[in-house]
């Protein structure tokens, strides 16, 4: 700890640069000490009251089935199954609820034949199909693609709708102006219009795909990390299932990150992207 | 180009009319028939809500009249894409486009060969003063600048005629009377027919050959007024009494009408 303290002599040169650098690094120490601080306390508690490591573990029983886990690849074996289920997922949702928002919000017929459907679908907790598309598509892959893809399907389909529909009047106006055709009209002002609500949705969407794959897992599926957790859960596994759930936040923060930097360059335009704000964005 | 010497625009009983649900048929413009000389650059002044917009937008292709036609040299509205020009009241500068994108929109959307045009959308930028500017994007300019390459966009395809509505009411006072010189000095040198909506009577004035007045809804033209003085005018012709004196007439049918806002 000590060691953080110390400043480079880098630093020491400009006045201006190690105010602001002390102030990180005690920004740092504060979330660092408290988080050790937190694991201290919880390590403490468990050994003084003797709880059993199936009802909640303690930290270096974690940390240790973790690494057991991951060293083994046994955890990198599952993780295969779940991340590829959840980005094939991810990519079919998105790119079907992208594809039929701009169609029904490009075709007033499509909208009138569609949208019951999807007002009836929209309010209906997506999990809840899960154990039928296991009955429908077996243990394999298949039917934790469709349920990943089923529920970032929706928040892209209506993000989609209303970004097309949000481009400027005045925008509107001006190519039609030029002579612009409808489609020209979508593809030139429309389509980029939307993209802030598009990457939006798959901002949401890509932690509704983990979660999606995981309940398709629970319910049935022959490998993946909610099968694991399932197995450990059986075996009165309390460490194993902690540590599986680390994992799964971690691909879970890893993916949001990934696609809040591809939103950044995307909307590089826009300055209301630009900002990090990790705290309310999840 | 070989064209015969056409008149610019030709309306012959244009009128528009809006349903509403709670006030019936509203009438924006009454019967309206007017010959525009190519080349001339035209002003139109009216109080706010007589259907100078209306008549923009529909010689601008971007509504249907309900009555009447209009042609822009000898062809229905809306037959040469390219051939008109648009400068709006703001800028309506697309955000993820730089300025050279911008500039090169309708060149994008009629297809025309992009090569060749750049250099005339270059051309267009160093005519508005913005050059250096083009790999910028519309956030990173001021208002004006702003305006400015919008009015690069609406000259890029050599349109024969240019729409201009309210194009500088966003501005301040010392920048709009630039831009007014700008305007001019652009005019003279491109030799387009231009038709100017504004609710500035000074700035009809100074940059036009002809003051069409309209009245308060529903629309129609009271008054036709020559502006008889030389270009190119400079600022400084704006304190003479031959302007005040324009001015002020256009001013009494204002005030004879009941319109305040001018």
């Amino acid at each position: 700890m000590t060691m953080t303290e110390t400043r480079t002599p880098a630093d020491a040169g400009s006045p201006a640069r190690p105010s602001r650098l002390a102030g990180k690094i005690r920004d740092w120490l504060v979330t660092l000490g408290c988080f050790a601080l937190t694991i201290g306390a919880w390590e403490a508690a468990v050994h003084a009251m003797n709880v059993p490591s199936y009802v909640v573990p303690a930290p270096t029983e974690i940390v240790a089935a973790l690494h057991r886990g991951l060293s083994s690849g046994l955890y990198l074996r599952h993780l295969s199954h779940t991340l590829q289920a959840c980005l094939m997922g991810f990519a079919i949702g998105s790119l079907i609820g992208i594809a039929l928002g701009a169609v029904i919000a490009s075709f007033r017929f499509a909208e009138l034949i569609v949208y019951p459907y999807v007002i009836m679908f929209k309010s209906m907790p997506k999990v809840a199909l899960a154990p039928l598309f296991t009955l429908w598509f077996g243990l394999g892959i298949t039917s934790k693609i469709v349920s990943a893809s089923i529920i970032c399907f929706f928040p892209l389909l209506v993000n989609t709708i209303a970004g097309l529909r949000s481009a400027d009047e005045d925008r509107i106006s001006l190519m039609k102006s030029m002579g612009a055709t409808p489609f020209q009209i979508f593809w030139y002002l429309r389509f980029p219009s939307a993209l802030p609500f598009i990457m939006a949705g798959l901002e949401l969407a890509v932690v509704l795909a983990l979660i999606g794959t995981i309940v398709a897992e629970f319910v049935g599926a022959r490998a993946g990390l909610g099968t694991l957790i399932q197995i450990q859960n059986a075996n009165m596994d309390g460490p194993g299932q902690f540590s599986v759930l680390i994992l799964l936040s971690v691909i879970g923060l890893t993916m949001n990150v990934i696609v809040r930097k591809i939103k950044k360059w995307v909307l590089f335009w826009d300055p209301s992207a630009q900002g990090d704000d990790p705290g309310t964005q999840i | 180009m070989p064209a015969p010497a056409q008149d610019a625009i030709v309306l012959r009983g244009l009128s528009k009319t809006y349903r509403t649900r709670d006030h019936g048929d509203v009438f924006a413009l009454q019967p309206m028939t007017l010959d525009l000389a190519a080349g001339s650059f035209v002003a139109l002044v009216g109080p706010s809500g007589c259907g100078k917009s209306t008549l923009l937008k529909i010689l601008a292709g971007i509504q249907k009249p309900s009555t009447g036609e209009a042609l822009i040299h000898g062809q229905p509205v809306g037959a040469a894409r390219g051939d008109v020009g648009v400068v709006m009241q703001s800028p309506v500068l697309f955000p993820w486009r730089s300025i050279l994108q911008n500039v090169m929109l309708p060149v994008n959307v009629l297809g025309l060969d992009t090569a060749r045009h750049r250099t005339v959308a270059m051309d267009m930028l160093k005519l508005v003063e913005l050059e250096g500017f083009e790999r910028r994007y519309p956030r990173e300019l001021s208002g004006g600048m702003q305006q400015r390459a919008a009015i690069a966009r609406a000259l890029v395809t050599d349109p024969k005629l240019l729409l201009m509505d309210e194009p500088f009411g966003a501005l301040d006072a010392m920048t709009r009377e630039h831009m007014n010189v700008e305007l001019q000095r652009i005019w003279m040198e491109k030799k387009k027919s231009v038709l100017l909506i504004t609710h500035s009577i000074p700035e009809a004035v100074f940059l036009a050959d002809r003051v069409l007045v309209m009245s308060p809804r529903p629309g129609r033209i009271i008054e036709d007024i020559t502006i008889d003085l030389p270009r190119p005018r400079p600022m400084s012709l704006m304190g003479s009494p031959d302007f005040g004196r324009y001015v002020a007439q256009i001013r009494e049918i204002f005030q004879a009408q009941g319109g305040l806002d001018a």
